[in-house]
């Protein structure tokens, strides 16, 4: 039996792929896979392309997504399947898609010089800068300007000199474009500078954008929700050219969080609108239980919950609240800890959420020092990886070895296996051994950590485009702190992560901790709002996605914790949606 | 789409554009001008049909040396330009598209960097851009089979691994098809067949006695005897070519010549058989004449033509001036430098801009003999058979061997310079063309007689050529006539003793004429002045002095690089 006819009676099994997955994964091309949380979409992504690549004449498929996680995902499936993808089929995120079939080859046509440097944060020093107010100490990196699909330009972090996000983004345009213009003489593109690029590019060459569409038979995006609205106009042009056989678009628009990166669901609707696709919904949720899908729904306004179809549909674990102590906030994980004991629930399936970065460091009891470099928290996090026996994560590595290239040789990009990389990737071995332990303060271990860089550093080249001083440099108050503080993580189970971080996995047990009203931000009362039936502001909708989706990704047990000092009302509107109170 | 150029820097001797002509391209050139480094260059830059274990591997003697085995760099860079690409393969090859030359254009290019180690970076580029990396799905585009020179034909076609009918009779039988059932079938039934004859039982039961007495009942394994795996690949391996005359025979029985054709005919069916769906085909052989005879050159060179069409393309390099009187002038691409010690050029005449009356003409003409100023440093054209015979001989005169510089004589059978003046220029076929010509224009009759089945008369004579002399094509005048100058320069004697064996009754008339002897001469060789030349030769192969007229002793001179 051929891997073909094997997959084909492994697909008609309802053991492993139901009968509405099923439609999806055998369905012709060119439509909207509308999925729910927990519905296996990226799973059904991955069968679909195992299938269409282990056919007698293969179709040529460009199988993308919005992270890399979701890619491995897909990877993996296939490679369960037991089909080999060969070079005919491109697997990657849409970012590395439009850059390797459009930024890369018809880069030059546009003026970027190549071998082009792709630096992805806005706070390299090597940017040409922005002046605003003519006032030379009001400078912006140009990196920090992203290009919106129409050619203008916004700021995605709030500018600490004095200016407005609105201003920064559009009073000097001219200066920006010459800027950017600088930037692309000399190799240097962004992250989103790219995408921009590659719109253009697909704009103004109709044949290099009929030839890229022709070079696939099926274009799927999955997690088209975050897909960037420069992203969403590519396709658009891809799809306009009339070369692409099919387009599948893949996404759950109740879980777009990364509207700071351009993502806006109506615009996903607008394409698939566009494009005329069909759209096949997928209402089974194959992760949570049945108890979890009847209150997450309220989260995005739907009364009508998923229906529970998957192992732990029947699991009797009700959602809960626990209230924590907002002056002891490791006192929210304490008390899950207990709820996970009385549910017999492992903490090794379990996971805590915090919506943001810094709240998350509060729960973790990780101390937050201002105006730490990129390169020391780099290297902090790989010390303290190495110490604690941790898995080095690929990204992780990946950024130290761009920091330390940067120091190095400055725009001079590192190539993939080049000599160049290897020797990188040693020196950065050598140093991670030779890292100070944290047992002293950040100043100390900055300062010895910069002795071993130096060390490195002189083995890669003699003329360091940038000193080690400068980004391993000592500030006012590093003295009174303790290293481990900043970079190890204090308790070693039931680490805090951000949502976007556990984006597309799944968790036995979630708890979402709601951090205490400060300022105008009140997430409790954010967060409730749909609970009661409360319109919200619609620049707020995307927070109440971002509960939806940290929520969602429990199989057995949710629950949420609140501050004691929330309103009784509050409280209420949980309960009122079938949480119970646990404490 | 159509491969019509690589370029190449630093790779062995290669240094610059080589111009392939399609769909037939045929690389010509004298020793050591890189014909098989074009070849090597083309197996670089695409992907063998055969699979990766038939790759050409890059050494330390790929980079750039000084011809006695130092070094002169230490990168080199290989481009393959393609033109006129289909819709589907621009898609393929997007990443390699060249909007700079044209929309339908794609280029690929490597660059290799042998590091101190010995070990060798490769890098590819695609189209325009100089961002690194090409992806694999592109590179394979363009496959090629590549017939090695003074192949060994009786090996490639025993039964084995490589059996190049593995391909031909996959092609014929695809995977899932009933015909490779058919012979699976067929290839199980004859092993249950075989494994049940009373010989065979008996060794099975012979040798698993001996094992289990060695090692005992407990390490003891089954043991079983087949004679072969039943799989396709197994079964097709051992399938042994055979060719003959009267009966098919075992290779080894044969020439070598018809098992070259045998191998190249295995080789072109399994191709023939399984079109690329997009892309192209490239078929590279090295001097395919080898063991062949003349004839069979040409039918080969007329087959190979044949083959070659929108999917195929045939890169070819020779020796032979037959190929290359039998593809056509503008099939050619000369591998030649301007002269000793200048870099090599490849140089197509389809490139030249030559009009397409010239471009029939020269190829009417350049016959077997006449194309081999295809694979010379040098060439000297005359009008006819006199000055041909005789100025090698002339030349040694003058201590010059025509040979041993490389100098070609090319006898152009008449007047008609002018195509042939017109494959040479500086940025054309880049080494030296003397043309040797009469001073007087030739009379109506004289070209009449030359010219059999009265090939219209050509208007450029070499009196008009010499107005457009360049750097490398240069004209020699005779004051009059070659035998007339010959007279004139004195040699009075030696000419009267040649006429003798012609003309013995003339020739003694003449042996004391004192006035008018170049006239005289003239007059008695104008109708024998074939045979006259011939009989010269014989005089003068003794060694005898003779004196050279001046603008033959420049001619020779100036042809052989003084």
């Amino acid at each position: 039996m051929t891997t073909a006819e094997r997959l084909e009676l492994w697909i008609d099994d309802p053991e492993h792929v139901s009968d509405q997955q099923r439609g999806a994964v055998r369905a012709d091309g060119n439509y909207f896979l509308l999925s729910r949380p927990g519905s296996g979409k990226t799973r059904i992504v991955g069968i679909r392309l195992a299938r269409l690549a282990a056919q007698q004449k293969p179709l040529r498929v460009a199988a993308t997504s919005y992270t890399n996680v979701a890619i491995r995902q897909i990877q993996a499936t296939v490679r369960e399947r037991g089909v080999v993808l060969d070079a005919r089929h491109f697997t990657g995120t849409i970012h590395q898609f439009l850059l390797d079939y459009v930024v890369y080859p018809y880069g030059q046509l546009l003026g970027i010089r190549q071998p082009c440097n792709l630096i992805m944060d806005e706070a390299w020093p090597g940017w040409p800068p922005v002046i605003y107010k003519g006032d030379q100490s009001k400078r912006l990196p140009v990196g920090a300007l992203h290009y919106t699909a129409t050619g203008a330009f916004v700021v995605h972090t709030r500018p600490t000199i004095g200016v407005s996000r609105e201003d920064a983004a559009t009073t000097q345009i001219q200066q920006v474009r010459a800027k950017k213009q600088e930037a692309r003489k000399r190799g240097l593109v962004s992250g989103s500078d790219a995408m921009y690029y590659a719109q253009k590019l697909l704009t103004d060459h109709p044949k290099i954008c009929a030839a890229v569409a022709q070079r696939f038979d099926e274009l799927i995006v999955d997690e088209a929700q975050d897909t960037s609205d420069v992203q969403l106009k590519c396709l658009e042009l891809l799809h306009g050219s009339g070369k692409l056989r099919s387009l599948v678009l893949v996404g759950d628009l109740e879980q777009s969080i990364y509207s700071f990166q351009g993502a806006r669901p109506p615009l996903c609707q607008a394409l698939v609108d566009h494009c005329g696709l069909a759209e096949l919904p997928l209402t089974e949720n194959f992760r949570s239980s049945q108890a979890i899908c009847n209150v997450t729904c309220r989260f995005c306004g739907r009364t009508d919950p998923d229906e529970a179809v998957g192992q732990n549909k029947d699991c009797e674990i009700p959602p809960e609240i626990v209230i924590y102590d907002q002056g002891n906030l490791r006192s929210a994980v304490e008390s899950f800890q207990g709820r996970l004991a009385h549910h017999e629930i492992a903490e090794g399936g379990a996971v805590v959420l915090a919506r943001r970065r810094k709240f998350r460091d509060q729960i973790n009891g990780i101390e937050r020092v201002e105006g730490l470099h990129k390169f020391v928290i780099s290297l902090g996090r790989l010390g303290a990886s190495t110490r604690e026996q941790r898995t080095i994560e690929r990204d992780q590595l990946r950024t130290a070895e761009r920091l330390l290239a940067d120091m190095a040789w400055g725009d001079d990009p590192i190539l993939a296996e080049t000599d160049r990389h290897l020797a990188v990737r040693r020196s950065l071995m050598t140093l991670m051994k030779e890292l100070p332990d944290f047992d002293r303060t950040l100043a100390d271990w900055i300062a010895q950590a910069r002795e071993k860089v130096k060390i490195v550093l002189a083995g890669l080249t003699d003329d360091p485009a940038h000193k080690p001083q400068h980004a391993l440099k000592s500030k006012a108050g590093f003295n009174a702190v303790q290293a481990s503080d900043v970079f190890s993580t204090q308790p070693t189970s039931l680490l805090a992560r951000t949502v976007h971080d556990v984006k597309g996995e799944s968790h036995e047990a979630v708890l979402l901790v709601v951090q205490p009203r400060h300022g105008q931000s009140d997430q409790a009362e954010l967060w409730s709002a749909p609970l009661l039936g409360e319109a919200v502001d619609e620049s707020q909708e995307e927070e109440l996605r971002i509960a939806y989706v940290a929520l969602t990704r429990a199989e057995r047990y949710c629950a949420v914790a609140l501050p004691n000092n929330v309103e009784v009302d509050r409280i209420d509107a949980y309960l009122a949606v079938g949480f119970i109170q646990a404490n | 789409m159509r491969l019509t150029k690589l370029t190449a820097h630093g790779f062995r001797n290669l240094h610059g554009e080589v111009p392939l002509p399609n769909p037939v391209a045929l690389i010509a050139g004298e020793n050591n001008t890189g014909k098989s480094n074009v070849i090597d260059a083309l197996r670089l830059l695409t992907q063998p049909r055969a699979g990766a274990r038939f790759s050409r591997w890059i050494t330390s003697d790929d980079f750039v040396h000084d011809g006695h085995g130092t070094r002169l760099g230490d990168t080199f860079e290989l481009e393959a330009l393609y033109v006129g690409l289909t819709e589907h393969e621009r898609g393929r090859l997007v990443t390699c598209l060249a909007p700079s030359v044209a929309d339908d254009a794609a280029k690929l290019r490597l660059t290799a960097q042998l590091r101190d180690d010995g070990r060798v970076n490769v890098t590819w580029y695609g189209g325009d851009s100089m961002q690194p990396g090409v992806e694999q799905w592109a590179r394979e585009t363009v496959l090629h089979t590549y017939l090695p020179p003074l192949r060994d034909a009786a090996g490639d076609l025993r039964p084995g691994r490589d059996n190049k009918l593995v391909n031909l009779l996959n092609a014929l039988a695809p995977k899932g098809s009933k015909e490779r059932e058919e012979i699976e079938t067929a290839a199980a039934g004859a092993n249950t067949s075989l494994s049940s004859t009373t010989a065979v039982g008996k060794a099975r039961t012979e040798i698993q006695g001996r094992l289990d007495k060695v090692v005992g009942p407990l390490f003891t394994q089954k043991t079983g005897l087949r004679f072969s795996d039943p799989r396709f690949e197994r079964v097709i391996g051992a399938l042994w070519a055979l060719a003959g005359d009267e009966e098919a025979l075992e290779l080894a029985e044969n020439g070598l010549g018809f098992n070259n054709l045998l191998y190249m005919a295995t080789l072109l069916a399994a191709i023939t058989n399984d079109p690329p769906e997009d892309g192209l085909h490239l078929l590279l052989v090295e001097e395919p004449e080898a063991h062949l005879h003349p004839q069979l050159q040409d039918l080969l060179m007329r087959y190979l033509e044949g083959e070659a069409g929108t999917k195929t393309q045939v890169v070819v390099t020779t020796h032979s001036p037959n190929f290359a009187a039998a593809s056509g002038v503008e099939r050619m691409t000369v591998m030649t430098r301007a002269a000793a010690g200048q870099p090599i050029v490849g140089r197509s005449p389809a490139n030249f801009g030559i009009e397409q009356k010239a471009l029939d003409h020269l190829r009417r003409f350049l016959d077997v003999t006449k194309a081999s100023l295809l694979f010379a440093r040098g060439v000297i054209l005359v009008e006819g058979i006199a000055e041909q015979l005789l100025l090698p001989q002339l030349a040694e005169r003058l201590n010059v061997s025509l040979s041993e510089v490389g100098v070609t004589i090319v006898n152009v059978g008449g007047v008609s310079f002018a195509p042939f003046a017109e494959l040479f220029s500086p940025e054309r076929l880049p080494y030296r063309c003397a043309i040797v010509s009469d001073g007087d224009p030739p009379t109506r009759k004289e070209l009449d007689d030359e010219l059999e089945g009265g090939e219209p008369l050509l208007s450029a004579t070499a009196q008009k050529l010499k107005a457009n002399e360049t750097d490398t094509l240069h004209v020699f005048l005779a004051a009059r006539t070659f035998e007339w100058d010959l007279a004139n320069a004195g040699n009075w004697e030696t000419l009267i003793e040649a006429l003798a064996l012609v003309k013995p009754k003339v020739a003694e008339g003449l042996a004391q004429l004192e006035g008018g002897r170049p006239d005289a001469l003239l007059g008695a060789v104008e109708d024998v002045k074939g045979r006259f030349a011939q009989a010269l030769s014989e005089v003068l192969a003794d060694g005898r002095d003779f004196v050279v007229p001046d603008y033959l002793r420049d001619a020779i001179s100036w042809a052989s690089g003084d």
